[in-house]
């Protein structure tokens, strides 16, 4: 359940606290009120709608070769 | 222990267990939401759902687990309204969309999940928002992992703690753990290198003599957390004692409502009695979750509990003990 997936931030919207992020070539809305400091083109850590930690892009890309692999094992 | 459920999913799928050399022992913790929820808050939440006024949002994973009388599940093939979410977002627009409802949302997880609850609550009540509350089951790690060091029975050298609640909370609140009970413990990623650098590194401490608390995650985890969750924690909740599976009640494990936030508390607001559950089942989750025993040593094992017919909550939940033995069979 504590499951969270890197997601690259497309556009930001600061009147709902809300952003744009690409998670696997899915778009998707989230909140970033825990993440404030998050810009376009940054990376995120996405837990249940909520961006829960800004990331470095080589993190994400380590993380989502596991979510890639987990996903194939999957099919 | 690994303490995280998908921790131990990734151990499982990775065959780790399979590679570790003799007198190495991995044993699963009690880091899953859906597993340590009591058996009296899984009849209360499914009493809320017999309210045809109630629609009851939910994250997927609590759909299938068993209470003394079915599951979510059953009841919303029966007719109730019972809503999978992604997000406790989407709780908050049912309710904006549907004022002559009342939208229920479980606030099940540790702490990696508890913060998007508070903000829920708080938006809520910004916005005046009078038919939606929540049933907070929210629990808090570091609270059970001093129950599980305290518990005579278990036998513990070492903890993989879970990366993502460390997210939240940051490093210090596991400092008691070698400090005090001088155990070692290891903040680990997900991925199979990461989980084996956690269990090198709790080994090389074990060996030494010397516990640490270290951060292995640290390209994702902070020292100090995440601080804006930490405040929107401490603004909308103050810790409760709480009542665990296999655990019992375990002291400051959980968060309620502030009194400023009551209203959204569905425990207040519709008052249905949280009865005590005398569990006649022969499941044994409770002592699966301590690391007691293996799931194999149940006697329902792969017999009369399997994920698609689960006895106990932990063959359903995704990242449960007894789930990912059955999948990972080979253990």
């Amino acid at each position: 359940m504590c499951l969270a997936v890197p997601a690259k931030v497309v556009s930001i919207d600061n009147e709902f606290i809300t952003a744009e992020v690409d998670i696997m070539g899915n778009s998707k809305r989230v909140g970033i009120v825990l993440t404030p400091e998050v810009e376009v083109g940054s990376w995120v850590m996405v837990h249940a709608g909520q961006a829960i930690s800004v990331i470095e892009e080589e993190a994400a890309r380590l993380s989502l070769s596991a979510w890639e692999e987990l996903l194939r094992g999957e099919q | 222990m690994e303490v995280c459920g998908t921790h131990t999913m990734a151990i499982g799928k990775a065959g780790i267990r399979k590679v570790l050399p003799p007198g190495l022992e991995l044993i699963s913790g009690p880091g899953c939401p859906v597993c340590v929820t009591a058996d009296a808050d899984i009849d209360t939440f499914i009493e809320f759902a017999k309210d045809r006024q109630v629609v009851l949002a939910t994250y997927g994973d609590m759909m299938h687990v068993p209470g003394s009388n079915g599951s979510l599940a059953e009841l919303k093939a029966q007719g109730a309204d019972v809503r999978v979410v992604y997000s406790v977002l989407d709780a908050l627009d049912f309710a904006r969309a549907e004022t002559n409802r009342e939208v229920i949302f479980l606030g099940v997880g540790f702490e990696t999940t508890a913060p998007s609850t508070a903000y829920a609550v708080k938006i809520a009540r910004r916005g005046g928002l009078k038919n939606f509350s929540i049933y907070n089951l929210h629990k808090t790690i570091p609270e059970a992992l001093r129950a599980l060091l305290d518990d005579t029975a278990t036998k513990i050298d070492g903890f993989i703690l879970p990366g993502h609640v460390s997210i939240i909370i940051g490093e210090k609140p596991y400092n008691f753990i070698a400090a005090e009970y001088g155990i070692a413990g290891a903040i680990a990623g997900f991925e199979p290198p990461q989980v084996m650098a956690g269990i090198l590194k709790l080994v090389r401490d074990i060996n030494k003599g010397r516990p640490t608390i270290s951060n292995l995650y640290q390209k994702v985890v902070c020292p100090e957390g995440n601080i804006h969750a930490q405040r929107l924690l401490d603004e909308v909740f103050i810790r409760t004692d709480a009542e665990w599976r296999g655990l019992g009640i375990i002291p400051g494990s959980g968060f309620r409502l502030k009194d400023e936030y009551k209203c959204f508390d569905a425990a207040v607001k519709f008052k249905i009695e949280r009865k005590a559950v005398n569990s006649s089942k022969s499941c044994r989750c409770g002592e699966i979750l301590k690391g007691l025993i293996k799931p194999n040593e149940c006697p329902l094992f792969k017999k009369s509990c399997t994920p698609e017919r689960p006895v106990g909550p932990c063959m359903v939940s995704s990242e449960g003990t007894c789930a990912a033995y059955y999948l990972y069979s080979s253990f």
